[in-house]
């Protein structure tokens, strides 16, 4: 799907935040310069097309009851990434399974991302993963500080304007 | 929280509805009034657990390309390092984690070029030798894990 200008002033106005209001459409459709049908059509067809891949509001896990987090890395040989990729995501408590390069003296290649409501219960997980996995080369890498945490701000490509 | 702050942010984390009346939407799926909604909103938003309510894009399509990468600082220069990092607007999350290496950032940028270009300006400023770059190669989940309804898993 290509985005032409008013798309781009939809995806604008909805990366300012939706506001906790009776109608909070209104007036980003009003700031977008266009009307409310025409705005949530818009937002309709992105959320559709998968521009949107999640309508919805963020969390501070930390702050919800999710306070152990950590990521793990593995090392899976080649023939063994799809079927370790597709268990992995399957698991509830796992909210990211990338592959990812490798790089000199890191030799991981498969990362997730797991979280439950203590640390304990997150090494807990991620022994039940090596276990039904059968991968015993992984790296626990424990959050210890959350440093910056921000949501990415897209701007339209330069040379198009409303 | 409880229970029907869970049930509202079971349904505003995944699929906050694209409507008028967003709110009296929830309401309607959750057995409870529009006010009441509007106020446990207000009341999550206020107590800091939910952080943003705005949409999740998919960056690629918008002509965005990422990465995760990592930088192995000595202990007493994490603070200052993670200000070099942190204050470039490409970085949308750093953590601190146990093991080498151990400082872990995303960047986002509009190519490429751009992107190495931000690892290599952060790399030179931190002097802490060069970034490692793993950039996604396979994605296999990309979601959400709160799971309100019925988990308590102690």
């Amino acid at each position: 799907m290509t985005l032409d200008a008013r798309d781009w002033a939809v995806i604008e106005q909805l990366q300012d935040g939706i506001a906790v209001e009776r109608r909070p459409f209104d007036y980003l459709a009003q700031c977008a310069g266009m009307t409310l049908e025409e705005f949530l059509t818009r937002v309709l067809r992105l959320k559709r097309e998968g521009i949107i891949r999640r309508m919805g509001v963020r969390l501070r896990h930390t702050k919800a009851g999710m306070a152990g987090n950590a990521l793990a890395v593995w090392r899976v040989p080649e023939e063994d990434v799809e079927r370790v990729g597709t268990l992995f995501a399957a698991m509830p408590e796992v909210s990211h399974c990338y592959t990812r390069a490798t790089y000199e003296g890191f030799p991981y290649n498969l990362y997730t991302m797991v979280h439950a409501s203590t640390q304990a219960q997150v090494g807990r997980i991620i022994r039940r993963m090596a276990h039904e996995s059968g991968i015993s080369e992984f790296v626990t890498l424990k959050t210890l500080r959350e440093l910056k945490k921000s949501t990415p701000r897209y701007r339209r490509p330069h040379g198009e304007s409303a | 929280m409880d229970d029907l702050d869970r049930r509202i942010l079971s349904v505003v984390q995944e699929h906050f509805p694209i409507d008028e009346r967003p709110y009296l939407q929830v309401a309607r799926q959750i057995g409870s009034t529009q006010v009441e909604v509007l106020d446990r909103m207000k009341a999550l938003v206020e107590r800091g657990i939910i952080r943003d309510i705005s949409p999740v894009f998919d960056l690629q399509t918008l002509g965005y390309v990422s990465t995760l990468a990592a930088l192995d600082v000595p202990a007493e220069r994490i603070d200052e390092v993670a200000r070099i990092i942190n204050a470039r607007d490409e970085v949308t999350h750093n953590y601190l984690r146990e093991g080498v290496p151990n400082l872990w950032f995303t960047v986002i940028a509009e190519s490429e070029e751009a992107l190495q270009r931000v690892l290599k300006e952060i790399a030179r400023e931190a002097g802490c030798g060069p970034v490692a770059n793993f950039p996604a190669q396979r994605k296999f989940a990309a979601r959400v894990v709160f799971d309100f309804g019925e988990r308590d898993d102690a």
